[in-house]
């Protein structure tokens, strides 16, 4: 598999699988989702130094829950931003759970697959 | 001029979100971003004490009200510049953040805790803990344990935690690509003692990364991988034929001293990054027909290698001789009694050779230390 961006060796991490069409949510800037919405903190800012992995920071974050999107919007970054739902097949890259948040994601983003086209409908929970 | 180190992260989303670290005289500090450029993360920071970080993390403390009220009535702001070194905190203009800068209330920071200790030591010391439960027969019916029980288990543990290291690095390093082989990426440090059974808490010798992931997690992931089989004894083979070689002898000697001492043990980790601690135990039950399983499967404990190097010392009496490799790394060798080969027949100095070796731990007798010695099996000019 290619990848959307230049990755270290040793990433992804082996333990990184396809996602096989689960339904992951993401903040974004506004109601229409832009490409620029799944570049990750290294193709934000090509010349910052990161101090962690690498391999993580070329990584997006999903959650498997909508709540736990709603609860980061609460964050004076993500004020503003917009949860959007995303059903991700096998061929949009590999992802796996990654720090304490046993609901957050890294996403590592497969080459040549349109994130945007993945976004369906999100039912906002009061109309449920 | 404040200094804050940061040294881990709590909340990550796309990169750090609230992060904390220590000043130069040790106290923490909660930090929050506001804002990123290309010169960085900007954070929003406050003194905090270990009590408020871990009621954070229980949910019983709003991050609001936390930033609101800071407990030193102190807010700071720095840059983050992932430059691995620590940032210097400046006091923030007109002495309250805007708006802006603040949390809506409710953010939950949601950590299954487990064990709420492993959590403490695991924030406060942001590094891979372990607690490690004994229960040899003194142990059962008062807090002590006999010093020879004591360091006997700790010495097997740290050497089956090295080994499991060096395998679970083993392929990495083999594809090229450099792994932390220092020591201090499979140390282990004991800081305290607890009852319930005889516990003995250790830590990480590495600290954890930003993203809270500690090199030791290899070591144990690799050893978790084993000891979930205890109750099966032909699974805990055909794992150990996967992993065989000193990693297999390290955790069976683990085995002999359950055995031996007739103490079962139970241990829990976590590292920063890790949405749960891990549990494992062995019981005397589950160590004896183990134990008997892999004992005789001689070639578990084998460990070939190759090197690569020229001869430049020689004993033909003693069959001895010191391969030094390109890099300048020097490996007494032996040639193994099995072999017909003699030293005699290695030229000395300009001859590169492969030498294939089988690699055998030998414990310092009185000391507990392990020392490597090659024993040549084969080898071919090159």
């Amino acid at each position: 598999m290619m990848w959307a961006e230049d990755l270290p060796g040793g990433c992804p991490p082996t333990k990184a699988q396809p996602p096989n069409n689960g339904e992951f949510f993401r903040l974004v800037d506004a109601t229409t989702p832009a490409d620029r919405d799944f570049f990750s903190l290294r193709k934000l800012f090509p010349t910052r130094q990161f101090n962690a992995s690498e391999c993580q920071a070329r990584a997006l974050s999903v959650f498997d829950k909508v709540e736990e999107c709603e609860n980061i919007r609460k964050l004076p970054s993500r004020k503003g931003q917009v949860v959007i739902k995303l059903r991700l097949p096998k061929e949009a890259g590999v992802m796996m759970q990654t720090g304490k948040n046993k609901n957050h994601f890294s996403w590592w983003l497969s080459q040549g697959f349109n994130p945007v086209g993945a976004v369906v409908p999100l039912v906002p929970r009061s109309a449920q | 001029m404040k200094q804050l180190t940061i040294n881990q992260v709590l909340v990550y989303y796309d990169g750090p979100e609230l992060v904390m670290g220590t000043d130069q005289v040790g106290t923490r500090h909660l930090g929050l971003l506001v804002g990123q450029d290309e010169a960085g993360g900007k954070y929003l920071a406050v003194p905090v004490s270990i009590e408020t970080v871990l009621s954070l993390l229980a949910g019983t403390k709003d991050l609001r009200a936390i930033y609101e009220a800071p407990e030193t009535g102190d807010w700071f702001q720095f840059t983050l510049k992932d430059d691995a070194g620590p940032v210097q905190l400046e006091a923030v203009i007109g002495g309250r953040p805007p708006e802006a800068w603040l949390p809506d209330q409710g953010f939950a920071i949601p950590y299954i805790t487990g064990s709420d200790l492993l959590l403490r030591e695991t924030t406060e010391r942001a590094s891979a803990i372990i607690h490690l439960s004994l229960e040899p027969p003194e142990a059962r019916q008062d807090y002590r344990i006999t010093v020879p029980h004591l360091v006997d288990a700790l010495q097997r543990f740290q050497s089956l935690v090295k080994h499991a290291y060096t395998k679970a690095t083993a392929a990495t390093r083999a594809a090229g690509q450099a792994a932390a082989e220092a020591t201090d990426s499979h140390g282990l440090d004991v800081f305290a003692v607890s009852e319930g059974s005889f516990t003995v808490h250790m830590q990480s010798r590495s600290q954890a990364d930003l993203f809270g992931f500690v090199e030791l997690e290899r070591a144990l992931s690799k050893l978790d991988a084993v000891v979930e089989k205890a109750g099966d004894p032909e699974a805990t083979l055909v794992f150990l034929k996967e992993n065989r070689g000193h990693f297999a002898a390290a955790y069976m000697r683990f085995l002999e001293f359950i055995i031996k001492n007739d103490s079962p043990i139970r241990y829990e980790w976590n590292a920063p990054d890790l949405p749960a601690p891990v549990r494992r135990k062995i019981s005397r039950d589950q160590a004896g027909p183990l134990y008997k399983l892999l004992t005789e499967k001689k070639e578990l404990t084998v460990e070939t290698v190759q090197v690569v190097g020229k001869v430049i010392k020689a004993n033909v009496p003693n069959r001895t001789f010191t391969i030094a490799t390109e890099d300048g790394e020097e490996f007494p060798a032996i040639v193994d009694e099995r072999s017909q080969l003699s030293v005699s027949g290695l030229v000395m100095d300009t001859q590169n050779y492969r030498f294939s070796c089988e690699e055998r731990i030998e414990e310092v007798v009185g000391t507990g230390r392990e020392r490597t010695r090659l024993y040549l099996l084969s080898y071919e000019a090159i």
